[in-house]
């Protein structure tokens, strides 16, 4: 279980990748746009996303799932219920997850996500393509 | 009531964020709710696409009327134009914005994309984009 301190690392990392500084900083996790709790449910692994998945923040999903994709665990649900925008970069990010999940025992799943979410699903003509849990 | 405003935008990770708080202040009370959201997806595709493939400051403009919402994104790079000719538009970015709106293009020789996103809701096909605004006398000035 990460947790908040997780997403905090992990964008304490994009923001040396990208030279951006994160505002406020130390020890005051809240300050993304995107917030990764990482909790350990009776199925595996539940990744929950809350905040905004565009340019700025689909980098630090992929770092939490790619790492999330290296534990043993035997199912990964991607909760993007709290996710309150998302675009197609952040769409990207899902896409490859899924993509990689089966190449390597198809362990992820996703919420079905807000209504924008469904909404860029469906123009993307991606809602039969990823893997959502059931409703 | 009609807004009408340009922002102008550093091109880095967070331009697309901003742009979309931006659009979100100052049209929420303009137009109903699905078409906020499907503005701000707009915006927020054509935001990131300059801030990828673009250079220099990002310029967005928005105008909206009793029947649509404009919008327009511009930037300093060499141009969309030829790739919406040889029909290789094929980012998902702008395959999201030609479904959003009713109508939308590239004025020739430039960074500069625009699009129409009906109040009423009525668009929701797939439309092909047009090099120009050929029938709006009124348009910006076309650098190319």
């Amino acid at each position: 279980m990460y947790d908040l301190t997780w997403t905090s690392d992990v964008f304490r990392r994009q923001s040396d990748i990208f030279g951006i500084t994160q505002p406020g900083s130390q020890g005051s996790p809240m300050n993304e746009q995107l917030n990764i709790s990482t909790v350990q449910d009776d199925n595996g692994v539940r990744v929950v996303v809350e905040g905004e998945l565009d340019l700025s923040t689909a980098p630090l999903l992929d770092a939490a799932l790619i790492a999330t994709e290296a534990t043993p665990a035997t199912t990964i649900t991607l909760d993007i219920d709290g996710v309150s925008f998302i675009d197609s970069t952040g769409l990207r990010t899902l896409l490859e997850a899924h993509a990689r999940s089966q190449q390597d025992g198809n362990r992820i799943r996703l919420t079905r996500g807000s209504p924008q979410a469904q909404r860029l699903f469906a123009l993307a003509a991606v809602d039969d393509v990823l893997p959502f849990v059931d409703p | 009531m009609s807004v009408s405003f340009s922002i102008h935008l550093v091109p880095d990770l967070t331009a697309s964020r901003i742009a979309r708080e931006t659009v979100r202040r100052r049209i929420a009370g303009e137009v109903p709710p699905a078409i906020l959201a499907d503005v701000m997806l707009a915006v927020s595709e054509l935001v990131t696409n300059a801030v990828i493939h673009g250079s220099g400051p990002i310029e967005l403009r928005i105008e909206t009327d009793d029947r649509v919402v404009k919008g327009e994104v511009i930037d300093a790079g060499g141009g969309l134009e030829r790739q919406v000719r040889a029909g290789e538009a094929t980012g998902k970015g702008l395959k999201i914005v030609g479904q959003l709106a009713e109508r939308w293009g590239v004025f020739q020789g430039t960074t500069h994309v625009w699009f129409e996103i009906p109040i009423d809701g009525s668009s929701g096909r797939p439309s092909a984009p047009a090099l120009g605004r050929p029938d709006d006398g009124d348009r910006p000035g076309n650098p190319g």
